[in-house]
């Protein structure tokens, strides 16, 4: 357990947590008995944006995770009047519209003498100052103090982003104490409750295989039942984190990225637990039998999603509060994996009964907020020129008398190049390139005649780079190396005077090293700009003599990469 | 004195005043050969720009399969060529491949008579270019460059040029011996009859000086005096050939009919006997003489009277 669960319970138990709604906060012993006090007034801000900021890739599931929390919440809370309001892909200045709409509410509730809660929700890419909502930010600071400052009897928030562990941590002060009750203090039973999914310095990620992130996906999980440890019907705040946590460090303790651990910051004061959701009251569950010891993925058949991930132990039965419909579960035990149909009906529970089975491929993770490279392909195309090289081929050739046919001041070759890349780990991509190397033409005259030489070359490399991030995730620079087969084509033509013309072309195949090093300017939407400086030795074309010409050297370019998601 | 130019003679140097100035300012490094990278080739075994004087040649590759060069097979085997015009620096670059025992050297005959004035042996040189310069006698009227292979070594040759320079301070000096009555030259040292007659400070208007038997006036380019080129026979004057344009030899029965049997002559009329024998005229084709169906003449090489 992570040094910030543990501050947590500490907290929990120091100040006598379950504490702030008497409405919420009662602990029925059966699953139906559910509180008889009204049921509070809720309103939440579900925010979730696929797109980010400059450098980062887009995602792919942060805008279907607001749904499933706003789902999840609606299908399951216990909750009066309700304005859940879920934003996709909104602008900053639609969330702060919407906080500032919210805000007038609870002030209202609050000048009645009602209690009202508020959640706050956000699914997408964040960097330590300002979570990105496309090309925008929001700054966390403007965002905390206008959370801060609700009239509400419980703010609870839910950060689902990279390094969302930072939320509270701005400008060098503690979590604790910019979010404590230093500054909510005058709500007296009330209070702030900031759930992120992964520390200050860690990467929040998202799962192909559960088309989700992985914390929202287990704290979804945990809200529809799964978390309910105590079986009394209800998920509490203390369940639903300890599930997500749990669920979500083991998640994601084997990918590529690491380890993820989701954070609980609170400052509750009042008696009893805080429930959040009461699957109990759901009459369409997914009951896993108590002597089940599987993994259970259970997908909605629909929308081909995954709307539960539960590690069951043997022991207790589980019960997920699922809306009626088709299903299909995945058992894992051990290497052994089946799938089971399910069909939940309006009217009871259905016990999972283990069938059938088809394999299920593991897939790998990838970091939220910056997709994960193994799963990119890319096309870079490049403009630039090459210099052209001096050696034994072009002394012979001014032996013989040519001279390089260049009247105006010498321009270097032109270069294009055009390829084609695949991620293979965060930071080394393997690609293939096609490229022009140098073009030349050497003339000699001859009487009232010329004589003509001319070649092209061009290479075929695949190559192996490396790439770190400079400044942020705008700026990378890398390095590159590689090899394979060039080719040369050789023209000849003479031009006797009174004779028909002489015209000869020989085709030269050698090999070509290459290395490169560039930076690259990352751009919204996949987007990126580079600029290339590189030596190629290509010993390519050879003459009748033995002389060699290295039609490689070194190269200068600026070019453009696209990269593109690997189709599934 | 220079000899008096005709009205003829004062119209056609005009003509070829006017072509050599702008021969001259068109020309400062003037491909002097024909085909100097060995391309035309007329059938498989002989060069259309070159004569083939011996022996035997073949086309072969040379750094590319296209550009061809010249092999020369047997020993010996000779292959030359008249120069385009008669420069006073002339600057020889050849491109070859040849071996020490092939014995390949490049040699220059002026004025044609078919003594080779000039000879270089060529280096051993690895499809290298290999250079020299010469600087040519002062006068000549026209000179034939000969490649001899005189070994049994491989000898390819990719590139012959030989250029004229406007300087040649650094290029061996080639002096001409015993040329005969006719010949241009430059002092008397060089002509067999020791007179080199004519106005070397002049060479645009009136031609080269060339051996003569006598100099009219005293006009003799060595500046050795001209005592010794009056005519002493009887009757005899000192004269130019008839129906001569410029770089006339001059004789002492020029025109006359007195010539002895092996008196120095241009033509019959120099001779007694009427028949000038050996004598070479190069006729100006498209200049008759007036009153006469001969053609004018622009250089006489001497024969001797029957």
């Amino acid at each position: 357990m992570s040094s910030m669960s543990r501050t947590f319970l500490r907290r929990l138990t120091r100040r006598a947590l379950p504490a702030a709604l008497p409405l919420l906060a009662s602990t029925p012993a059966l699953a139906d008995d559910v509180p008889s006090t009204p049921a509070p007034a809720a309103y939440a801000i579900i925010v979730g944006a696929n797109a980010g900021g400059p450098g980062q890739e887009t995602l792919r599931w942060a805008e279907e995770d607001a749904r499933r929390v706003s789902a999840v919440l609606t299908e399951l809370g216990r909750f009066g009047a309700t304005d859940f309001k879920t934003l996709t892909a909104p602008r900053a200045a639609d969330v702060a519209r919407e906080v500032d709409l919210v805000a007038a509410k609870l002030r209202a509730h609050k000048e009645r003498g009602e209690d009202a809660v508020f959640f706050f929700y956000y699914s997408g890419h964040a960097r330590a100052n300002a979570i990105n909502l496309g090309a925008e930010e929001l700054p966390v600071s403007a965002l905390r103090e206008r959370l801060m400052t609700l009239p509400s009897a419980l703010t609870l928030v839910v950060l689902d982003a990279c390094q969302s562990g930072a939320f509270a941590r701005v400008k060098g002060a503690e979590p604790a104490a910019d979010f404590s009750f230093n500054s909510v203090a005058q709500l007296g039973q009330h209070g702030m409750v900031v759930m992120s999914s992964s520390t200050a310095q860690e990467l929040s990620q998202e799962s192909e295989e559960l088309k989700g992130s992985y914390f929202t996906h287990h704290l979804v999980t945990g809200l529809r039942g799964a978390g309910d440890t105590d079986g009394d019907g209800r998920v509490s705040l203390d369940e639903a984190y300890r599930y997500a946590y749990k669920r979500t460090l083991a998640s994601t303790s084997r990918t590529q990225v690491g380890s993820q651990h989701a954070t609980l910051e609170t400052d509750l004061r009042g008696k009893g637990d805080l429930a959040l959701t009461y699957p109990a009251r759901m009459k369409s569950r997914l009951e896993l039998p108590a002597a089940l010891d599987a993994r259970v993925i259970v997908f909605h058949k629909p929308s081909a999603s995954a709307v539960a991930d539960v590690q069951k132990a043997s022991g207790h039965k589980v019960g997920l509060a699922l809306v009626a419909g088709a299903y299909e579960a995945v058992v894992r035990r051990g290497s052994l994996i089946s799938t089971c149909n399910v069909t939940l009906g309006e009217s009871e529970p259905h016990v999972l009964d283990v069938t059938s089975c088809t394999p299920v491929k593991d897939v790998p993770a990838r970091r939220k907020g910056e997709l994960d490279e193994i799963e990119h392909w890319g096309i870079e195309g490049g403009l630039g020129t090459n210099f052209y090289t001096r050696g034994p081929y072009t002394d012979r050739l001014r032996e013989f008398g040519y001279e390089a046919n260049r009247p105006f001041l010498d321009p270097p070759s032109l270069r294009v190049s055009l390829g084609v890349t695949r991620s293979l780990t965060r930071n080394v991509t393997a690609g293939l390139v096609a490229n022009t190397l140098t073009n030349d033409t050497w003339k000699r005259r001859v009487g009232s005649g010329n004589d003509t030489t001319s070649w092209s070359s061009y290479a075929a490399t695949a190559f192996v780079r490396a790439e770190a991030d400079v400044a942020g995730s705008w700026l990378t620079v890398y390095g590159q190396g590689g090899g394979g087969p060039g080719f040369g084509r050789v023209t000849f033509r003479s031009t006797p005077p009174g004779q028909p013309a002489i015209d000869g072309a020989r085709l030269h195949v050698g090999w070509v090293l290459s290395g490169a090093a560039g930076l690259r300017f990352n751009l919204p939407h996949h987007v990126a700009f580079t600029a290339q400086g590189g030596y190629e030795l290509a010993p390519v074309i050879d003459n009748l003599l033995g002389d060699t010409l290295n039609v490689g050297g070194f190269s200068a370019q600026l070019g453009m990469r696209v990269r593109f998601e690997e189709p599934r | 004195m220079n000899p008096a130019p005709t009205p003829i003679r004062r119209a056609a140097r005009s003509v070829l005043v006017l072509a050599g100035l702008g021969l001259s300012l068109a020309a400062c490094e003037e491909d002097l050969l024909n085909d100097p990278t060995f391309r035309t080739w007329c059938g498989d075994d002989k060069l259309c720009a070159w004569d083939i004087d011996a022996g035997r040649i073949s086309r072969v590759p040379t750094w590319h399969e296209d550009d061809g060069g010249v092999s020369m097979l047997e020993t010996p085997t000779v292959i030359g060529q008249t120069l385009k015009s008669s420069p006073k620096c002339l600057a020889f670059t050849m491109v070859a491949d040849v071996e020490a025992r092939a014995q390949v050297s490049i040699e220059i005959d002026f004025n044609g008579d078919g003594k080779v004035d000039w000879t270089y042996p060529v280096p051993e040189v690895r499809w290298r270019q290999w250079q020299t310069l010469i600087t040519a006698p002062k006068a000549y009227r026209h000179a034939r460059f000969s490649i001899r292979k005189a070994g049994t070594g491989r000898a390819v040759i990719a590139e012959m040029r030989l250029v004229s320079k406007d300087k040649c301070a650094e290029g061996a000096k080639v002096e001409l011996r015993d040329l005969p009555i006719g010949s241009a030259c430059g002092s008397g040292a060089e002509c067999r009859s020791g007179i080199c007659c004519g106005d070397p400070r002049n060479t645009a208007l009136v031609g080269p000086p060339v051996c003569s038997e006598c100099c009219p006036g005293g006009t003799v380019c060595d500046g050795a005096g001209c005592g010794a080129t009056a005519c002493t026979g009887a009757g005899q004057k000192c004269g130019a050939p008839r129906c001569m344009l410029l770089a006339s030899p001059f004789l002492c029965n020029a025109q006359l009919r007195t010539g002895a049997t092996g008196a120095p002559c241009a033509d019959g009329t120099d001779c007694a006997s009427g028949v000038c024998d050996g004598a070479k005229a190069t006729p100006l084709q498209t200049a008759p003489c007036p009153n006469t169906t001969d053609k004018l003449v622009i250089d006489v090489l001497a024969g001797t009277c029957r």
